[in-house]
C-alpha cells in the first residue's frame, strides 16, 4: 500500500479536498499506523502554531501609537505650514526683485545711455595720446576742467577755451618726446586716412568736450 | 473593542477623527506583531516595527480604495515593510532571545491537555526559533495560514500570489517545519 505524501495530508487537514478523495485518505489512515503518525504530526504542528495567536503586545501599544501619530501629525502639519509661508515669502521677494530693481536699472541704463549719447554727440574732437589715466587725470584737475566719463582706456573732458588750449598743448609736449603730435585742433588733429576719428564741428565755441585716448 | 467596521473607521479617520484610528490598532495590532515577530525575531524591534507598520498604514489610509478586505491591505503593507526592512538591515544579526530573556514578552504558558499535546512556552520558544529559520516565502505563508487562520484566498491577495503557489507554498512549509521540529525532538 502506497503511502499518502505530506502534501495531501495537508490539504486533508485544511479541508482542500473532494469528498471522494477526501474519504480515501480516511479509510486509508485507518489502516496505516505510518500516515496515521504524520498526519498526527502535522496536526500538533499546525495546532502549536496557532496557540501562537495568544502572542500579544503590550497593553499600552495603541495609545503610545496614536500619540506617535499625532506627534508626526503636528510635526508635518507644522512642517507644511513652515513650507507654505517660506514659499510664500518666497514668491513676493521674486517678484519684489523682479519688479522693483528691474526698474531702477531700467532708469539708470536709460541715464546712462542718455549721458553717454550726449557726450558722445558732442564730443568735438578725440586726442590720442600716450598718457595713462592718473597722468591724464592731475592734468585735467589742474585745468579746472570736469571729468564727464572715463575709463582705463579713455577720458571724456569737458573744459573751457583756455584749459582746453593749455592742456593740448600739454599733450603736445608730452607726446614730442617721440609720439605722436597733435596740433591745431580744430583743424588738422586727425590724420587724414583715419575715417575713424569724429570732425571737429565747433570749433569757435566756449566749452569743448574732448576724448583723449589713453594709452 | 469596537461596534463599527473596518470601513466605517476608516471613514471616520479620514473626515478628521484621527482618534478613530486607535480602534483600528487595537483590532489589527496582534496580528501584525506576530507577522513582523516571526521575521526579526526580537520583541523590541518588532514592537517598533509594528509601530512603524500602523503610522505609515495611518499616513496612507486615503489611498484606500476599499477593492480589498482591509486586513487584507493592511497586511500587504506589513509584508513590504518588513522586505524593506530586511533589505536594509541586511548585514544585522538578530540575537536568538531565550525564554528568560524575553521578560516583557507576553507568551503564555499553555498546558492544553488535548490528546496528547503539552504545549509550554518552552516548545513554543523551539517553535519560534524554527520558524524564524525558515525562508522568508515559506514562514510567511505558515504565519499567515497556521496562525492567524487566513484562508487561501486572501493569503494569495495578500502576497501577490496565485492560489496555486499558495497551496504549493503552505504544504512545502510545513513539510519543512515538521522536519526541523522532528529534529528537536518537539514531535
Amino acid at each position: 500500500m502506497n503511502h499518502i505524501p505530506v502534501h495531501k495530508l495537508s490539504e486533508y487537514i485544511d479541508g482542500m479536498l473532494e469528498a471522494q478523495e477526501k474519504d480515501a485518505i480516511t479509510l486509508h489512515i485507518s489502516q496505516c499506523p505510518e500516515c496515521r503518525q504524520n498526519l498526527l504530526q502535522l496536526q500538533k504542528m499546525i495546532s502549536m502554531l496557532s496557540s501562537m495567536k495568544t502572542i500579544s503586545m503590550p497593553k499600552t501599544f495603541a495609545t503610545d501609537t496614536m500619540i506617535q501619530i499625532k506627534k508626526k501629525y503636528h510635526h508635518k502639519r507644522y512642517y507644511q505650514w513652515v513650507r507654505g509661508s517660506v514659499i510664500a515669502a518666497a514668491i513676493v521677494l521674486i517678484a519684489i526683485i523682479t519688479m522693483l530693481p528691474d526698474s531702477i536699472t531700467h532708469d539708470q541704463f536709460k541715464t546712462y545711455m542718455t549721458q553717454n549719447t550726449q557726450k558722445t554727440s558732442k564730443l568735438d574732437c578725440i586726442i590720442p595720446t600716450n598718457m595713462d589715466l592718473q597722468t591724464a587725470m592731475m592734468i585735467i584737475q589742474q585745468h579746472k576742467a570736469r571729468v564727464l566719463d572715463y575709463s582705463n582706456s579713455y577720458m571724456i573732458v569737458e573744459s573751457d577755451v583756455n584749459s582746453f588750449s593749455s592742456i593740448r598743448n600739454i599733450i603736445n609736449n608730452y607726446e614730442s618726446f617721440g609720439h605722436t603730435t597733435i596740433s591745431n585742433v580744430g583743424i588738422n588733429y586727425l590724420p587724414q586716412e583715419d575715417k575713424n576719428y569724429p570732425q571737429l564741428t565747433h570749433a569757435n565755441k566756449k566749452k569743448y568736450i574732448f576724448r583723449l585716448q589713453l594709452r | 473593542m469596537s461596534e463599527y467596521s473596518d470601513n466605517e473607521l476608516i471613514d471616520r479617520v479620514i473626515a478628521g477623527d484621527t482618534d478613530a484610528f486607535a480602534d483600528i490598532i487595537t483590532r489589527y495590532q496582534n496580528r501584525i506583531f506576530r507577522y513582523v515577530y516571526t521575521r526579526v525575531y526580537d520583541y523590541d524591534e518588532a514592537c517598533d516595527m509594528t509601530q512603524d507598520i500602523f503610522i505609515i498604514t495611518m499616513e496612507s489610509l486615503k489611498t484606500f480604495r476599499k477593492e480589498s478586505q482591509f486586513s487584507t491591505w493592511l497586511f500587504s503593507i506589513a509584508v513590504n515593510y518588513c522586505k524593506n526592512h530586511r533589505r536594509k538591515n541586511r548585514h544585522k544579526v538578530y540575537s536568538i532571545h531565550s525564554a528568560q530573556d524575553e521578560t516583557e514578552m507576553q507568551i503564555p504558558d499553555i498546558r492544553q491537555n488535548q490528546e496528547e499535546h503539552i504545549i509550554t512556552s518552552e516548545s513554543l520558544q523551539i517553535m519560534l526559533e524554527e520558524l524564524h529559520k525558515l525562508p522568508d516565502d515559506y514562514r510567511d505563508i505558515l504565519v499567515l495560514r497556521d496562525i492567524e487562520g487566513q484562508s487561501y484566498a486572501t493569503i494569495a491577495q495578500a502576497l501577490n500570489l496565485s492560489l496555486a503557489n499558495v497551496k504549493v507554498r503552505i504544504h512545502r512549509g510545513r513539510e519543512m517545519l515538521k522536519s526541523r521540529l522532528q529534529q528537536r525532538g518537539l514531535l
